[in-house]
């Protein structure tokens, strides 16, 4: 079995199949402090893409609130359960990864969710860590917590999925490294849907074959953001592209926030699949728990984030999340603007730093009305 | 000979010992692998009179009549062959427990856990399949049978079929499992699935989930439960069919037959041919399986030439336990068995 060097582990790693990167790579960043769990971006992605018969259980975006809550349930505990627990050694990874448990050659070590698994698509929403003791809401800051994690498939550089299928039915594509399942050659054999870590390809009982988050490819050909990025209600989201064919570029936002500044992190990265979804951890959360989720930069990733104050270039570039519908490919600060450009070099953002302050006056001459919340 | 050539001789020479020493196992493993074929007459005892397949009640050269297993005697040449004897009427095509069978010789086959490819079946729960064949002249007919405690013929979501597949080489040499590029195997497969469709209808979502409610399909036309035969009839409300838009034979709303036909040049090629002309009946009836099929004989396709009367060919098959996780390539298998179509 070839080896591939999986760079979030810091080594190379067994994998089914060899080959160069796409020409650039999908990659997503999810603020995960700023997510409200408002499901919009779930109710867009569904309304679009999945809203068909046999599709009802089929999420290719959803949130969930961690630590608990999880669709298919149990999705990662499943998994963890039958996985040595990571151990990382100066940014590298010492254990297996799920190509390289059961030995080389084998499937992905990985479970295949139940029916049932599928009934409760937001099981565990908003359930805290433990009871708040009677009155401690009025003292200092509790001890419980809880946040909400946004999951799409991560169109991961070394996908479990394409490893498993026996017929190749699923690829990565080489102009930007989506993953897709071949809807003429699937056979529904759900090899995928069992090796995928992030359990996001689904099986359909009425196509019978498996579907999974097509990265709104028909969008990023045009240049635009996914419908689960565009829709994002707090904002807390920012698609592009890693670049693959040479160093991390300062002036594209994707490579500076995750490769360059390290700010946002994959998740579950110990599995070994090469996830492309990055998320800023959330700051309140403690790092045992957040070091399983997210390796072992999480305790950097937070003091970077609470640092942003005093972090220009950094904080600009988060301030471009949510800025526009087209996929920007470079950023630059400018005295106290970010500003961002897409695929094709038009300027299609720009964003202060502080949000200018309009006065409304208690009377509008223009329509000769009184209004009444502008205090 | 220069001096630098012969780093590369020894070479050579050692990689050809390594190879013939590789051929040699290889082939002690094959041999080692060959099914052990019980012959079973018909009617559980003598071999009816007048039954035109059960002449002697003997499948294999040297192999006396009467109940035998072969376990425990010098292994024959090969496998036994499956003499497809020619019956005036063939049982019928829609009754796979029909008595006619009964006059056909059954061959027991042993079959394996696919460890050859990976996904491999990791549990053995099917032993041996029955197989039996007749013609008439017109039509070549197969019944497998196997014991199956239940049938498995739902779909859901890590829920798979149960299933039987009759595989033949379309050149002489095709590797058992699957053949190889440039040696093509012909395939029928009966999945318990489509029989169910076929019987019963397509298992919609509410067959599976009666109180199924959801929100939003879009273009439908009707009411709930928004049957999938019916009210998707609107062109707009296509694009989420996005299977059966892309011609899966899997994603075939409108089943009218539970098996279809393939072609395999090696493992992961399976490719449905657009024409099934194999007919097909499945029962699951106290513990047991039977699965029918009818082929044409004078089709004139490369098929029906190699099942003609008068020639003789292999047939290999897989069964798969759906209620044990088999499906695609975890499956159970057979060896190739000699097949002769009696004139
Ligand atoms: S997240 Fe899962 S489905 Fe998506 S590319 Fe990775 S392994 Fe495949
Ligand atoms: S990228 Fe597109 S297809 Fe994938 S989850 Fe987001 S909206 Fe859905
Ligand atoms: S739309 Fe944005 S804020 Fe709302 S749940 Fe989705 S990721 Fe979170």
């Amino acid at each position: 079995m070839p080896k591939r060097f999986n760079w979030q582990l810091g080594r190379d790693m067994e994998y089914t199949y060899d080959g160069p990167p796409p020409a650039r790579q999908v990659a997503y960043i999810f603020d995960t402090n700023k997510c409200i769990a408002c499901q919009t971006c779930t109710v867009a992605c569904k309304t679009c893409w999945t809203s068909g018969k046999g599709q009802e259980h089929i999420f290719w975006n959803n949130v969930e609130t961690k630590p608990y809550g999880g669709y298919p349930v149990g999705w990662d505990l499943k998994l963890l359960e039958q996985s040595d627990p990571a151990q990382w050694r100066d940014g590298k990874l010492t254990s297996l990864t799920i190509f390289e448990t059961d030995g080389a050659g084998k499937p992905p070590r990985g479970h295949r969710p139940v029916p049932d698994d599928y009934a409760t698509p937001n099981l565990g929403e908003d359930d805290v860590t433990g009871l708040a003791e009677l009155g401690q809401y009025f003292g200092d800051t509790h001890p419980m917590w809880m946040f909400y994690l946004a999951r799409i498939c991560n169109h991961c550089d070394h996908p479990a999925c394409v490893a498993a299928c026996p017929r190749k039915a699923v690829y990565k594509r080489p102009e930007d490294g989506i993953v897709l399942v071949d809807q003429e050659r699937c056979r529904g054999y759900q090899e995928c849907v069992k090796a995928c870590p992030y359990k996001k390809v689904f099986y359909n009982i009425i196509n019978r074959a498996s579907e999974k988050c097509i990265g709104c490819y028909p969008r990023v050909e045009q240049g635009e953001v996914a419908f689960c990025v565009e829709t994002c209600i707090g904002k807390i989201r920012m698609h592009g592209f890693l670049t693959t064919d040479g160093e991390p570029r300062e002036d594209n936002p994707l490579d500076y926030i995750i490769k360059v500044r390290k700010l946002a992190l994959p998740l579950y990265s110990q599995h070994g699949t090469g996830p492309n979804v990055y998320y800023i951890p959330p700051v309140h959360v403690p790092d045992g728990f957040l070091e399983q989720l997210f390796g072992p930069g999480v305790e950097a990733s937070k003091q970077l984030y609470r640092n942003l104050g005093s972090d220009k270039k950094l904080l600009g570039a988060l301030l471009l999340f949510g800025a526009s519908n087209r996929i920007l490919t470079r950023f630059e600060i400018q005295g106290e603007e970010a500003v961002g450009w897409d695929v094709d070099g038009q300027e299609v953002a720009r964003v202060p730093f502080v949000e200018p302050i309009h006065h409304r006056p208690h009377y509008d001459d223009r329509y000769d009305v009184y209004r009444h919340n502008t205090a | 000979m220069s001096e630098s050539n012969q780093p590369y001789v020894i070479f050579t020479f050692v990689a050809g010992m390594l190879l013939t020493v590789c051929v040699a196992v290889l082939a002690v493993f094959i041999a080692s692998q060959r099914p052990n074929v019980v012959i079973v007459p018909s009617g559980g005892g003598a071999p009816a009179s007048g039954a035109p397949s059960v002449t002697g009640g003997t499948l294999s050269a040297g192999a006396p009549a009467g109940s035998l297993a072969l376990e425990d005697e010098p292994l024959p040449e090969g496998p036994p062959t499956l003499r497809v004897a020619k019956a005036q009427t063939l049982p019928m095509a829609d009754d796979p427990f029909d008595p006619r069978w009964d006059a056909a010789v059954s061959v027991m086959i042993p079959v394996q856990a696919q460890n050859v490819t990976e996904p491999m079946l990791s549990n053995v729960t099917i032993r041996e399949v029955e197989l039996r064949a007749l013609h008439d002249g017109q039509t070549i007919a197969w019944r497998v049978a196997w014991d199956a405690e239940q049938p498995a013929d739902r779909v859901e979501s890590a829920q798979f079929s149960d299933g039987v597949a009759l595989q033949f080489p379309l050149v002489e040499d095709a590797p058992f499992m699957m053949g190889a590029v440039g040696q093509p195997v012909r395939i029928l497969h009966w999945k318990a699935v489509w029989q169910h469709d076929v019987d019963h209808g397509f298992a919609d979502v509410q067959d599976l989930y009666p109180n199924m409610w959801y929100d939003l399909y879009w273009f439908t036309e009707g009411d709930r439960p928004y049957t999938v035969n019916g009210a998707f009839d609107d062109p707009r409300a296509a694009p989420w069919f996005i299977a059966q838009q892309a011609g899966n034979p899997m994603a075939n709303l409108d089943r009218s037959v539970p098996v279809e036909e393939a072609v395999a040049e090696g493992f992961g090629s399976l490719t449905t041919l657009p024409e099934s002309h194999a007919r097909a009946r499945g029962a699951w009836r106290s513990g047991r399986w039977a699965v029918t099929f009818f082929r044409p004989i004078g089709l004139g396709d490369e098929l029906s030439q190699l099942l003609a009367p008068g020639r003789t060919t292999s047939v290999a098959l897989a069964v798969w336990n759906g209620s044990d996780q088999n499906v695609g390539a975890r499956k159970h298998h057979s060896l190739w068995i000699p097949v002769e179509v009696q004139p």
